[in-house]
């Protein structure tokens, strides 16, 4: 982490530099805090584990532009959590410099990148790891150290990465809920090759063609998700994570067609080991639609409907929960002053394996101050899968964010 | 080339329209050649820069305020790429489209959401829906293509709140079923084909809503840009005031600017 943070130091530096010779034609700097707060209607399963938690964070941007062509953004993020030590972190979300020109665009430091198309889960999106703790939705990443190439040619958008270091996904504390028992040890996850610093590599193709929207890529480097690794260690049972080397390609398509999109993720991965701890193959795929009935909902409210068959060849050796669900969910947008949107979804596992019913909804309460409820019911689950594990720790979320 | 098969159409127009003057132009024909003549007035504008605030006021009288900029670049034989990046409130930050207008069948859209870096292509079928929770429909304000509309021409009157001046009164008929509108009666002036006032009827032929255009401003000598735009919606007495605080044309705009890359850089 040290070298992470001297090397952000260098690049804010080298902008301030840059900045004082051509001085920047724009600068802005914003901030936003969340304050939100967990509430988990059942009481704890594991010793450590605390009912109801609070958090507060903090993200703020600083953001330059030159004429010539180039950019810096910086965004630092904090989170404190009332419980859970693991849970409260600090994140550099992005320090990116970028250059671009007609055709190209490159960048160094640390970034975001999403490629996926699909809604109930992003197979493809494999250059950042999930903050976990922070949201167990997993729509947030963490910042991620890279460095990167864009060629535009009329054959397609051409992305080289190489990420120098990998960063191992967040997970809750003693004191914190949706995690299993016992928790993992802080800085106890292994890493295959024996360093966070082995370099990665992923290179991309992507382009539309009418309707069409299509993309491939490939990636080698650390599995994002890991895989555990059971052990006892002085007669006490002991959980940890292992992150493996892997390859993979992948891909995502998706149709536009008037009001219904057609949509597929899928993945071909090697190197990774299973539940059961065995290294394997496998092939995995999201695939399906959403179709949105314009002005169904009052004066101009949108009622979409998706639907996504998740697959994964593994099927119960699989570390990921969605192997072989169905998800359905509704998509209210209202299209008000206060642009009310929310998202009710349900995940049902084929194999009997519990299901998943989830919310996402949001509203703007004023022009600086939006109002959010979270949340994710786990019931069902098969004897130790982890449905079962999260089992009295379906939770709900309210937050506000103020924005400065 | 746009400009060519333009200009050709207008010499046909106009030609069908000197031996039809013998024959008597039908009201359908001379709405087209109104239109062609004022979507000529529009051509060679290459790109154009500009920044708005919307004021959104519900029947209450309580406002709430939008602001965006918008970049559009003029396409040889299709229509005109865009895109609008929203500056406030603040949670909306950022968030932009990239639209690129298609003479015939649906338009190309992309949406960016900032807070994800997501770049997500989206369908454009949702023309009849509100833009931002404001009165303004998006196929209000979408470049305007002549293929998009059928015409017919009704009569020659004073303009709108500006009597001296005289308008041509005008129908047009959207041709894409996603519309929300019937139909559009248009006052546009003669002299210089400006856009004064729009009826919009909705798909069972009630009057929707109104539009006003004032504070026109002619750039570069040629191109008549509105900088204050009313739009009053009869059901709900809900009205969007749209004020253009800068318009640049020929900014210098290039192709490049006006793809998925470009879009996740947009300010």
């Amino acid at each position: 982490m040290n070298i992470v943070f001297k090397s952000v130091v260098l690049l804010l530096l080298t902008t301030f530099l840059n900045s004082a010779y051509s001085g920047p034609n724009i600068f802005e700097f914003e901030t936003e805090v969340t304050v939100a707060s967990w509430l988990f209607p059942e009481s704890p399963l594991y010793k450590g584990q605390k009912d109801n938690n609070y958090s507060i964070a903090l993200e703020s941007e600083v953001y330059t532009e030159w004429d010539e062509g180039g950019s810096f953004v910086f965004t630092p993020f904090i989170l404190l959590d009332s419980n859970d030590d693991n849970r409260s972190h600090l994140d550099i979300r992005e320090a990116l410099y970028s250059w671009y020109g007609d055709d190209w665009e490159s960048s160094l430091g640390i970034g975001q990148v999403f490629w996926g198309v699909t809604e109930s889960k992003n197979l493809v999106d494999v250059i950042n790891q999930f903050d976990v703790v922070y949201d167990p939705l997993l729509k947030t990443k963490l910042g991620q150290p890279l460095t990167n190439l864009t060629l535009i040619r009329d054959s397609g958008y051409y992305e080289l990465f190489i990420l120098p270091y990998f960063r191992e996904r967040t997970s809750p504390g003693k004191k914190g809920r949706l995690r299993g028992d016992p928790e993992f040890s802080k800085g106890g996850a292994k890493f295959e090759g024996g360093s966070q610093w082995t370099p990665e590599l992923a290179i991309r193709w992507s382009n539309s063609f009418n309707d069409y929207d299509l993309s491939v890529h490939s990636f080698f480097g650390y599995s994002r998700a890991p895989s555990i690794d059971v052990m006892i260690v002085d007669a006490q049972l002991k959980y940890e994570q292992n992150y493996q080397r892997v390859r993979q390609i992948g891909g995502t398509f998706q149709k536009t067609s008037e009001a219904t999109l057609y949509k597929m993720e899928w993945l071909a991965k090697d190197g990774q080991k299973d539940a059961n701890f065995r290294r394997g193959g496998y092939f995995s795929t999201v695939f399906g639609f959403e179709h949105t009935l314009y002005k169904a909902i009052g004066e101009a409210g949108d009622l979409g409907f998706l639907m996504e068959y998740n697959f994964d060849s593994r099927r119960s050796r699989s570390n990921d929960s969605l192997q072989d669900d169905v998800f359905m969910a509704f998509r209210l947008t209202l299209n008000d002053t206060d642009d009310t949107q929310m998202l009710l979804g349900s995940i049902l596992d084929l194999d009997g394996d519990g299901q998943i019913h989830q919310i996402d909804f949001g509203k703007r309460l004023n022009d600086s101050l939006t109002f959010g409820i979270k949340g994710a019911i786990y019931q069902n689950g098969k004897y130790n899968s982890n449905i079962y594990i999260l089992r009295q720790d379906s939770w709900v979320e309210i937050n506000l964010k103020q924005y400065f | 080339m746009k400009n060519l098969i333009k200009i050709t159409l207008f010499f046909i127009t106009t030609f069908i329209f000197s031996i039809s003057v013998a024959f008597g132009e039908t009201p359908e024909e001379k709405g087209l050649r109104l239109a062609i003549e004022a979507d000529l007035t529009g051509d060679g504008f290459i790109d154009t820069v500009s920044k708005s605030q919307m004021t959104l006021r519900n029947a209450q009288g309580e406002e709430s305020i939008r602001e965006f900029s918008s970049k559009t670049l003029e396409v040889e034989n299709d229509g005109d790429k865009s895109i609008f990046i929203f500056h406030h409130p603040k949670d909306v930050k950022g968030t932009a489209t990239l639209t690129f207008t298609h003479k015939t069948g649906p338009d190309d859209q992309w949406l960016y959401l900032p807070a994800l870096k997501r770049v997500k292509r989206i369908s454009s079928d949702n023309r009849s829906g509100a833009f931002v929770g404001s009165e303004f429909a998006y196929e209000d304000l979408s470049s305007q293509e002549i293929e998009k509309y059928t015409y017919k021409w009704i009569e020659d009157v004073p303009c709108p709140g500006d009597e001296q001046a005289k308008c041509y009164l005008s129908e047009s008929y959207p041709v894409e079923k996603s519309s929300g509108y019937k139909r559009r009666v248009s006052w546009v002036d003669i002299d210089e084909h400006r856009v004064r006032k729009i009826d919009f009827y909705d798909r069972k032929d009630k009057l929707l809503k109104t539009l006003v255009f004032s504070d026109y401003k002619q750039y570069l000598n040629k191109f008549w840009t509105a900088h204050t735009l009313k739009m009053v919606n009869h059901n709900t007495g809900k009205e969007t005031d749209i004020s253009i605080t800068e318009t640049k044309y020929q900014t210098g705009l290039k192709d490049s600017d006006f793809n998925r890359q470009s879009l996740k850089r947009a300010r």
